[in-house]
């Protein structure tokens, strides 16, 4: 099964750099590293998981075609 | 740069610390890294600790990290019902991360390991096959730092572990999702010598609000929720606090964190590579709570690491998946167990087992006697645990 292809967009001024995202991604499609959050388009899976994990909504997911 | 050590530590929250300490003690040349400018913040943390951790683990009962002592807890049901744990000693301390974080990273440079913070890793070092050490940037230099043993204690969001090909992904079902203020509570009646618990599915859908005290009048309010729940922990937070009408006017510090609460890492051991701490995913799952089992973590690799070295064998690592796993996992997975059937109950099972345990052996409860907790549990007339709940529990007991 596939998902339908997402991007990972992140609100910076929310975000706290707090990881969990990067814990709950399967694919290492998201690090943090140089204190800067950086997402990889060609890991994710579309599993939304990082969205729902943040704690204080900074991720969202915008569906591609 | 290139530089040499028998261990190098990724990470200085508690179990590098820790690690670090121990193994420098017998002799080792050890170096810590820690990616954060200033060891200790920010922290992701509630910052209760009991009393006990520091006698278990030499750590020196200094004032500086100690907010404030606790002697007990305070559990609310959604309806407000109470069950209420005083002991007549400390039973707790609410410490400052900050300074305890960096006091431990202090501890280990005075046995003889070197620190170095704002240093982050990037990558494994592969020589002929095998892992040789770490790569790691420190303000844009960057550095090759050769080691016999990698420790990955570089929290929730671990990266080293990855790399060394253990497979350390967290399903969100397994992370709480945590936010917290410090603040200065107004309005509200909560006994600052307590812990304060609060309970119900829509207080915090599978974790609870809490109220440590750092003063009479200053707490960390927080809130840890299922990392898989739509809505966010800061959402919870903010409604617990209006419909309680506490006014967050005066807060001096927000956190915000992800909590492993299962999926304990089955090999904590790849290589020369050793997983501790939350990297480990090492976390009470009950109450959230992970220094003291990062405390023990790093103790019991510390121990193999240093059979190893000395042996020059460092098969000898995975003694401390097996160590960990026959006593400290064993016991998490119990937790587990119990947890997985907590949180199934509703808000009016919650009020009900509330009731129930104010007339359990409080002291019991406390000491983690699940048993306990199930005996007062079963007599409630209205707690009528469903089929697939009596064999949880079955299995946790």
């Amino acid at each position: 099964m596939t998902l339908p292809q997402v991007e990972i967009l992140i609100d910076k001024e929310k975000c706290y750099l707090c990881g969990s995202c990067v814990a709950v991604c399967p694919k290492e499609a998201i690090i943090i590293e140089n204190d800067e959050w950086r997402f990889f388009q060609e890991k994710c899976i579309g599993c939304k998981f990082c969205v729902l994990a943040c704690p204080v909504g900074a991720l969202s997911a915008r569906e591609g075609e | 740069m290139e530089l040499h050590y028998d261990v190098v530590v990724v990470g200085a929250g508690i179990a590098g610390p820790i690690l670090s300490r121990n193994l420098a003690k017998k002799g080792y040349r050890v170096l810590m890294i820690d990616k954060k400018a200033e060891i200790g913040t920010p922290k992701r943390c509630g910052e209760g600790l009991g009393i006990e951790a520091f006698k278990k683990y030499d750590i020196p009962l200094d004032k500086r990290f100690i907010n404030r002592e606790i002697y007990g807890a305070a559990i609310y049901s959604p309806s407000g019902y109470k069950l209420e744990i005083r002991y007549d000693r400390v039973a707790g301390v609410i410490l400052e991360r900050k300074i305890f974080d960096k006091m431990l990273a202090y501890y280990a440079a005075k046995a003889g390991a070197d620190v170095m913070a704002k240093t982050e890793a990037v990558g494994l070092i592969r020589k002929e096959g095998r892992i040789a050490g770490i790569k790691a940037k420190h303000e844009g230099e960057s550095l090759e730092i050769y080691a016999d043993v990698i420790v990955a204690a570089d929290g929730v969001e671990s990266r080293v572990a990855r790399w060394a090909g253990l497979n350390s992904f967290l399903p969100p079902h397994e992370l709480d999702s945590a936010y917290e203020y410090e603040m200065i509570i107004e309005n509200f009646e909560f006994d600052p010598d307590l812990i304060h618990l609060y309970f119900g599915n829509n207080i915090a859908p599978r974790g609870y609000v809490w109220i440590f005290p750092k003063d009479e009048d200053r707490a960390n309010v927080g809130i840890g929720i299922n990392g898989d729940n739509p809505k966010t922990a800061k959402y919870y937070l903010e409604k617990w606090l209006k419909d309680n009408n506490i006014k967050g006017t005066k807060i001096l510090e927000v956190n915000v964190g992800g909590v492993p609460v299962g999926g304990f890492l089955k090999e904590l051991v790849k290589d020369n590579v050793v997983v501790v701490g939350d990297a480990a995913r090492q976390v009470n799952p009950m109450h959230g709570g992970g220094m003291a089992e990062a405390m023990e973590a790093a103790t019991i690799a510390s121990k193999w690491i240093d059979k190893a070295l000395s042996e020059e064998n460092l098969e000898l690592l995975k003694g401390y998946t097996e160590e960990w796993w026959a006593g400290e996992g064993q016991k998490l997975l119990r937790i587990l167990k119990v947890r997985q059937i907590s949180e199934k109950l509703s808000d009016d099972e919650l009020d009900a087992a509330v009731q129930a345990l104010s007339g359990a052996d409080a002291e019991k409860i406390a000491a983690g006697d699940y048993k306990e907790v199930f005996k007062a549990l079963i007599k409630h007339p209205r707690i009528l645990l469903k089929p697939k709940m009596l064999k949880l529990l079955k299995e946790a007991l």
